[in-house]
C-alpha cells in the first residue's frame, strides 16, 4: 500500500498535502560538482520537487554490468535533493527517450531478436533516436521482460530505500510513453510472436471459444495458434480489425500492469506510481481507464507547444483534469530538444508563461517542468547546466508558483457543466481501417511519408469531424466543459449536457452510462446518428434516448449560459468556485492585444492575482476592464 | 556528419530557437506534396489533393509520366505516386537501410535513397538530390575542425552558434560563448577572441551573416548551397571562407 496518497487533487503523506511542482533535472548530466548548485536553483525557482530519469542505458555496460558511480552516482544525487527539502519522483523506464542513443534501452538488449518487437511484415521495427536508430523492444517478449525485471530489482537495491519518509521519493514512473513507439498506426506494431499469443488469448476470452472466433472472423483454425491476427485495414474482417484495435489498448494496460507490479515487488511499494503519455489521447491510450482498472495509480498527459498552441494546452488539461485522479502533466515543456534535423521547435520565455497559465487555469493541479536545468540536446530550460539561473525564464517560475499558491486552486472546483466525449468506438473503427503499416516511421526525417496516405487517423474522418466541429459549438458558446473518451465515461453528475459524436457505435460502458444518466436529467446529446451498435458491432438491445443533433451546430441551443462572459472571441474564460471565492482567468489565444470586458453576475471585489498581484481589493462590481497582451494571461480572486 | 555521440548543450535559448523556426517553417513548406496512393488501376488514397480533384480522377496510372502530368495540372511543388503492388519490396529496401554501423545521419540518407529509387515510387519533378552530400564530403576531407556561425540583427548579436567537427563528423554545438550579461553588440572579432580564449584549439572558419541573410537560405530550394553561396561573399567570413567556397566543397 502506498504512504502517498493524492488528496483533492494534491498528494498528502504523513498528514501534510502538497503540489506536484518539480523540474527534471538529469544528474548524469551534470558535473557532480554542481549537482548542489542545480537542486539550489531548483528551491529559488519555487519548485517542491525535482525528477529524474534513471537511465538503463546509462547505467548498464555493455557487458551486463552496472556503474552507479561517479555521475551515476544517483543516490547520492537523491540524498542532496532530500537535504534540501526536495522531494523526488524518479523514472526507472525501461524507455526513457530524453534524446539517449536508445531511448534508455542497453543496445545488446536490443540488438537481440528475441527482445525485438515486430511490423506486420515480421520485420524489426527500427526507430530513430535522437542521435542514432536501433530495433524498438517487444514489450511482450519474456527475454526483453526478464531483462526488465533484472534491471528493477537492481534500480530497487539501491533506491528504494530513500523512498519518503526516509528519503525524498514519493512517485515512481512506470516506464514512458509506452504506447508502441509513437504508432498510432494500428497495425505497426506489435506481431513478435508472444503479442501475438496474447492476442489469441484475448479474443479467446472475448468470444469464449475456438468455434466462437472462428464464426465471428469466418475462419475456420483448427487450433488457437492457427488464428491469425490482421496485419492490414484490408483485412476482411471488420471485427477482427477492431478486435485487434481493442487488444492493442488491452495490451497495454496490462503491461503496465504488470511493470507496476514488478516496480512493487522491487521495493517501491510505498510510492505513488504514474505514468504519462505525449500528448496522444486516443486509441490505444485511455488515461481515465489506466487509473480506474488499477494498472498504475495516476495516468497524466505530457505537453510540449509554443504559445500559438496555447487552445490545444487547454484542451489536453481539460482531459486530464476529467479522467485523472491528479490532473497533472509529467512532462510541461520547459524548453525543446535542441537537434533541430529532428522535429524543430522555437519556445521561448514567452511560449513557457502561455503554455503554463494554460494548463493549470484548465485543470492541471500539478506539473513537472521538463526541462528545469538545460543538458545535452535540450535549450531554453529557466537554469542552465552549470545550475545558474537564466532570465526571464527564471522570473516567470518564481512568479508562477506564488501565483499557485496564492490562487489555491485545489479548494475550488472548476465550473464545467458540458462533456464532450471522444467517440473511442468509431475511433478506433477508422484506426482500423490503416494500412501501410509495413512502412510507415516515426518521424518525416527517415523519409519523406506522408501519414495521411496509410493512416485514415491522419485525415480527419466524418466522426473526427464532428467532434472537432462539436468542441467549436461549445467553444463559441463561450463555455469551459470536460474531455472524456467515450470507452470509460467519468462520472456525470456534474454535467448538464453531454454530447458525443455517433455515426454507428458507441461503447457499451457509454451507452449503459449515458442512458442512465439521460433518465437523470442530464442531456445526452449526440449527432449526426444515435448509436446502433457497441464496440464490438453487436446490435443494440434498444436505441438509447438521446437528443439527436443532425449538426453540430444544433447542440447550441441546449447549451446553458456561461456564469462568467467576456466581450472578445479570442480570450477563453475559465471559472473556478468555491463557498466563499472563486477565481476567475482569462486566456488571450490571440497574436494581437485585446482589450476585453468581463462580466459576472454578482457583484464582487475583484483582487488580481495574475500578472500582478494587488494587496487591496477593489470595490465590489460586476464588469472589470482590462488589455491583454497577444498570449497573455489575467487571473483574478473574486470575494464578496 | 553528426556523431551518434553528438553533445549539443549550453545554446543560447532566443538565437537558437529562432534558428529552429526557421527550420520547422521550412519542414512545414515541404509538407504540401501531393501524394497519391494507388493499385495499378484504381486510386487509393489522396493527400494535399484538394486543388487536383479532376486532375486525379483523370490520372492514366499506367503512364510512366503521370507524376509529370499531374504535377503540371495541379499548382503543387511535387507529386508522389505510391505504387501498393511495389510495397513489400519498399519495406525490404528501408529494412536493408538499417546497417548497424550507420550514423543516424547516413541512416536517414540511406532511407531517404530507398524511398525514392523504390520501384514504388514515382515522383516529379525528379527526386531531391541529396543537398547535404556536398557538406558531409567536405567536412569527412577536412577530418577535424571548428567553426562557428555568427548571426546579427543590426549591431545586436542574434545567434551564436560553435561546432566541433572530429574526424568527419560533428561532435560538439555549443553557443558561441557570448553567454548572461555579455553585451548584446559584441563585434564578431572580440566573440572570435573569446572563443579562441576559451578553447585549446582556434577556430578553422567563422561565418558571420546577417539575419536577412539566413532567413533567406532556409527559404532556398537546396539551403546548404545558400549558405555556401555566401561563402562566395569573402567579406563574411571573419576567418576561413576558402574551406566552403563552392568549389572546394565540390557542390
Amino acid at each position: 500500500m502506498s504512504a502517498i496518497a493524492v488528496d483533492r487533487g494534491l498528494l498528502r503523506t504523513e498528514g501534510e498535502r502538497f503540489r506536484w511542482l518539480s523540474g527534471s533535472v538529469h544528474y548524469w548530466r551534470h558535473d557532480p560538482r554542481d549537482w548542489e548548485r542545480v537542486l539550489d536553483g531548483v528551491l529559488d525557482l519555487g519548485l517542491n520537487m525535482i525528477d529524474t530519469y534513471v537511465p538503463w542505458e546509462v547505467h548498464e555496460r555493455a557487458d551486463g554490468s552496472l556503474d552507479f558511480s561517479g555521475a551515476l552516482d544517483v543516490a547520492r544525487f537523491l540524498e542532496l535533493a532530500h537535504a534540501r527539502g526536495l522531494r523526488a519522483s524518479i523514472r526507472p523506464g525501461p524507455a526513457c527517450g530524453a534524446e539517449l542513443a536508445t531511448h534508455g534501452y542497453p543496445r545488446h538488449i536490443v540488438s537481440r531478436p528475441e527482445c525485438q518487437g515486430l511490423r506486420c511484415s515480421g520485420r524489426p521495427y527500427i526507430l530513430p533516436s535522437a542521435s542514432h536508430f536501433f530495433p524498438v523492444p517487444s514489450y511482450a517478449s519474456s527475454a526483453f521482460r526478464a531483462e526488465v525485471r533484472r534491471w528493477y530489482t537492481a534500480v530497487g537495491q539501491r533506491l528504494a530505500g530513500l523512498q519518503a519518509p526516509h528519503g525524498p521519493i514519493v512517485a515512481v514512473q512506470v516506464d514512458n510513453e509506452m504506447g508502441f513507439f509513437f504508432q498510432a498506426h494500428a497495425f505497426a506494431l506489435d506481431y513478435h510472436p508472444e503479442a501475438i499469443a496474447a492476442w489469441r488469448a484475448f479474443v479467446l476470452e472475448l468470444h469464449g471459444s475456438l468455434d466462437a472466433v472462428n464464426r465471428a472472423y469466418g475462419t475456420n483454425a483448427a487450433n488457437p495458434e492457427g488464428l491469425e491476427p490482421p496485419r492490414d485495414g484490408s483485412d476482411p474482417s471488420e471485427l477482427r480489425r477492431l478486435e485487434w484495435v481493442l487488444f492493442r489498448e488491452h495490451h497495454l494496460r496490462e503491461t503496465l500492469s504488470e511493470l507496476a507490479g514488478e516496480l512493487r515487488e522491487s521495493g517501491f511499494e510505498e510510492s505513488l506510481l504514474f505514468h504519462n503519455d505525449y500528448a496522444r489521447t486516443e486509441t490505444p491510450m485511455d488515461q481515465r481507464a489506466l487509473e480506474a482498472g488499477g494498472a498504475i495509480q495516476v495516468a497524466g498527459v505530457d505537453a510540449y507547444s509554443s504559445r500559438k498552441g496555447g487552445r490545444w494546452i487547454t484542451d489536453v488539461a481539460r482531459h486530464v483534469a476529467t479522467t485523472s485522479r491528479l490532473p497533472h502533466f509529467p512532462e510541461l515543456g520547459s524548453g525543446w530538444i535542441s537537434l533541430p534535423w529532428l522535429i524543430p521547435a522555437g519556445i521561448r520565455a514567452t511560449d513557457q508563461e502561455m503554455v503554463t497559465m494554460a494548463a493549470f487555469l484548465a485543470g492541471a493541479q500539478g506539473g513537472n517542468f521538463y526541462m528545469l536545468a538545460d543538458r545535452d540536446r535540450w535549450y531554453g530550460s529557466p537554469l542552465d547546466n552549470g545550475g545558474s539561473v537564466r532570465e526571464p525564464h527564471a522570473s516567470f517560475f518564481r512568479r508562477f508558483t506564488a501565483f499557485v499558491a496564492e490562487a489555491r486552486l485545489d479548494e475550488l472546483e472548476r465550473e464545467t457543466a458540458v462533456l464532450l466525449l471522444e467517440p473511442r468506438a468509431e475511433l478506433r473503427r477508422e484506426a482500423a481501417r490503416a494500412v501501410l503499416g509495413d512502412i510507415v516511421p516515426a518521424y518525416r526525417e527517415v523519409m519523406p511519408f506522408e501519414l495521411g496516405l496509410g493512416d485514415p487517423g491522419a485525415v480527419a474522418g466524418e466522426a473526427r469531424r464532428w467532434q472537432r466541429a462539436l468542441r467549436q459549438v461549445i467553444r463559441e458558446a463561450g463555455l469551459d466543459c470536460g474531455l472524456a473518451v467515450s470507452a470509460s465515461p467519468p462520472p456525470l453528475a456534474q454535467y448538464a449536457v453531454v454530447a458525443v459524436p455517433v455515426l454507428e457505435l458507441l461503447d457499451a460502458a457509454a451507452v449503459d452510462t449515458l442512458a442512465a444518466a439521460a433518465e437523470r436529467g442530464v442531456r445526452v446529446c449526440a449527432g449526426p446518428s444515435l448509436p446502433r451498435a457497441d464496440e464490438r458491432l453487436a446490435p443494440l438491445a434498444r436505441a438509447p434516448q438521446f437528443t439527436r443533433l443532425h449538426h453540430p451546430s444544433d447542440l447550441a441551443a441546449y447549451l446553458p449560459t456561461p456564469g462568467v462572459e467576456v466581450s472578445d472571441a479570442a480570450v477563453e474564460v475559465f471559472r473556478w468556485r468555491g463557498p466563499d471565492r472563486e477565481v476567475v482567468g482569462l486566456l488571450n489565444q490571440s497574436d494581437a492585444e485585446v482589450r476585453v470586458t468581463t462580466t459576472v453576475k454578482t457583484a464582487a471585489r475583484w483582487r488580481a492575482l495574475w500578472p500582478v498581484r494587488q494587496a487591496t481589493p477593489g470595490e465590489t462590481r460586476t464588469t472589470h476592464d482590462t488589455t491583454l497582451p497577444a498570449y497573455g494571461a489575467a487571473v483574478w480572486e473574486l470575494a464578496a | 556528419m553528426i556523431s551518434p555521440q553528438v553533445h549539443v548543450t549550453n545554446l543560447d535559448p532566443d538565437g537558437f530557437a529562432w534558428l529552429c523556426d526557421l527550420a520547422a517553417a521550412r519542414q512545414a513548406r515541404d509538407a504540401r506534396w501531393l501524394w497519391v496512393r494507388h493499385d495499378g488501376t484504381r486510386v487509393l488514397a489522396t493527400v494535399n489533393a484538394e486543388n487536383a480533384g479532376p486532375a486525379v480522377a483523370a490520372l492514366r496510372l499506367d503512364d510512366p509520366d503521370a507524376a509529370t502530368t499531374l504535377l503540371h495540372q495541379a499548382d503543387v511543388k511535387r507529386v508522389v505516386l505510391l505504387d501498393d503492388r511495389h510495397r513489400p519490396a519498399l519495406g525490404e529496401a528501408l529494412d536493408a537501410a538499417a546497417a548497424p554501423d550507420l550514423t543516424q545521419w547516413s541512416y536517414f540518407r540511406a532511407c531517404q535513397r530507398a524511398f525514392w529509387e523504390s520501384p514504388a515510387v514515382l515522383t516529379a519533378p525528379e527526386p531531391p538530390a541529396d543537398a547535404w552530400a556536398p557538406i558531409a564530403g567536405c567536412l569527412a576531407r577536412h577530418g577535424d575542425l571548428d567553426l562557428a556561425l555568427l548571426v546579427y540583427d543590426g549591431p545586436a548579436l542574434l545567434l551564436g552558434l560553435r561546432a566541433s567537427v572530429r574526424e568527419g563528423a560533428v561532435v560538439e554545438l555549443t553557443g558561441a560563448g557570448q553567454g548572461p550579461g555579455a553585451a548584446p553588440t559584441v563585434s564578431p572579432e572580440e566573440l572570435v577572441q573569446l572563443m579562441d580564449r576559451d578553447r585549446e584549439r582556434e577556430l578553422d572558419a567563422v561565418l558571420v551573416a546577417t539575419r536577412g541573410q539566413i532567413e533567406a537560405c532556409f527559404e532556398a530550394d537546396n539551403l546548404p548551397a545558400a549558405v555556401l553561396d555566401l561563402a562566395g561573399e569573402g567579406a563574411l567570413f571573419a576567418r576561413g571562407a576558402e574551406l566552403f567556397t563552392p568549389a572546394s566543397v565540390g557542390a
